[in-house]
């Protein structure tokens, strides 16, 4: 299993979103939701929006360009959602949020 | 031209008009495709062509750029086919309701206009036919001597009426609003496609109403209210109307919200907020009835209404990033349902 550094935990703020580019030209959308990281793929599924422009509410995600929503950490659509968002591994050790694949 | 549009559910197929956009063609057929703008700006009527050349009509329509793309990806609003064309969607696209009001052109001159702000105009558009809408909904104009179309909300809702209303915020180099605000325009025909829009009001929601609009937004809201005054609405859910211009020199329609909300005194509640000015002390005297706030329209609402959004349909209209700050301070803050709020982007 491949162990990539995405951030700092301090580099997103709690219900923040950040996008990282990682070597090789992959995105992904880093998310604090209240402490708990996650990560998933960096533009939303129905129209490729930037996902890190959305919001993040307890355990729900959502793009605010049409409002379509996700549960985390499964990444089930949730709402008006009609596709399921990928949703990554990571794992926070020290200070490090590592994306796991 | 015929157009095969296979979309996540089933296929449909429908004929497209010389140089018509295939958006409004398929609307005309009383297809439910998806869209917002209409008018090349916001890319959600973006498609894959998988075979069929079509041209654009707006060969820099910004919306294209919006999200992710391919060479493969045309806006319906802007393209129209030059062959049989088969194109893709990954939305779910199902028929309009039987009964509902389906998008047609028509013809309209204008009159009545009126300054109402020094950037803001109102215009009425006398139609050639009835036209029926909802509440909240647009149609989009166009002029001989401007390219393309441009859309505005009603600010009445008269069922079958032939008289619609508009206002329209000065935009320095707007081709349209330039044309309109220009004193020594001819008087013209012009070209109308609707109604269009889904941030619509039916006295069916059956919930109270939260309405937060910065300038020329409140537009389409004064359609809704309207309504929901026509219907009483307000006699069983309440409504707060939160309306947000610059400066207190920008504002309009006080006195016809004013007319609404003491029709309808403690269950309609009117504030103004001025994002760039302080409230002068004439204005709780002009208006004694209104609340005013300094402060971005979404932030003053977000702040009078938390926990105070039990049951509520919330109307939201104004630039994109307004908008966008307001969504995510709904959703956020005051944990409103994201199926409980109608938006409306442009700009």
């Amino acid at each position: 299993m491949a162990k990539t550094l995405l951030c700092r935990v301090g580099d997103v703020p709690s219900d923040g979103l950040k996008e990282i580019a990682l070597e090789g030209g992959r995105k992904v959308c880093v998310i604090n939701a209240g402490g708990r990281f996650h990560a998933c793929q960096a533009t939303c599924p129905h129209e490729g929006v930037a996902l890190s422009e959305g919001c993040v509410d307890g355990t729900t995600l959502t793009c605010l360009e049409h409002l379509w929503q996700w549960d985390l950490p499964s990444g089930a659509p949730q709402g008006l959602a009609e596709a399921a968002l990928p949703i990554f591994s990571v794992e926070v050790e020290g200070e490090s949020v590592y994306l796991l694949d | 031209m015929q157009i095969q549009l296979n979309a996540k559910n089933r296929a449909f197929s429908f004929d497209v008009l010389d140089g018509e956009s295939i958006l409004y063609a398929g609307m005309r057929h009383g297809l439910e495709l998806p869209y917002g703008c209409a008018t090349g700006t916001c890319g959600t009527c973006k498609v894959k062509c998988r075979s069929g050349r079509c041209v654009s009509a707006w060969a820099d329509a910004p919306g294209i750029r919006v999200g992710a793309r391919d060479e493969s990806d045309l806006l319906m609003c802007q393209y129209t086919p030059l062959e049989n064309a088969v194109l893709e969607t990954n939305a779910t696209v199902y028929k309009a309701d039987p009964g509902s009001c389906l998008p047609r052109y028509a013809a309209g001159w204008i009159t009545g206009e009126r300054a109402l702000a020094a950037d803001v105009m109102a215009f009425s558009l006398e139609l050639d036919r009835p036209m029926s809408y909802e509440a909240g909904q647009f149609v989009a104009l166009e002029v001989p001597t401007v390219s393309g179309y441009r859309v505005y909300s009603m600010t009445n809702f008269s069922p079958g009426t032939q008289r619609i209303d508009f206002l329209v915020k000065r935009k320095p180099g707007g081709g349209f609003s330039d044309w309109l605000f220009n004193p020594s325009r001819p008087s013209v025909r012009i070209n109308v496609f609707g109604p269009l829009g889904r941030a619509t009001f039916s006295p069916s929601a059956g919930k109270h109403l939260l309405i937060i609009a910065g300038g020329s937004g409140i537009a389409g809201m004064m359609a809704i209210l309207e309504r929901a005054v026509q219907e009483g609405y307000f006699e069983r859910y309440r409504g707060h109307v939160f309306f947000g211009v610059r400066t207190w020199e920008d504002r309009f329609f006080l006195a016809e919200l004013e007319e609404m909300r003491a029709a309808f005194p403690g269950q309609l509640c009117v504030t103004l907020a001025l994002s760039d000015d302080d409230v002068p002390e004439s204005a709780a005297v002009e208006y004694p009835g209104f609340v005013f706030a300094r402060g971005l329209v979404h932030e003053v609402a977000v702040a009078a209404m938390a926990g105070n959004c039990a049951n509520t349909r919330a109307y939201v209209a104004g630039p994109p990033l307004a908008v966008n700050a307001t969504l995510r301070s709904l959703l956020r803050d005051a944990k409103l349902a994201a199926t409980d709020i109608r938006y409306d982007k442009f700009g």
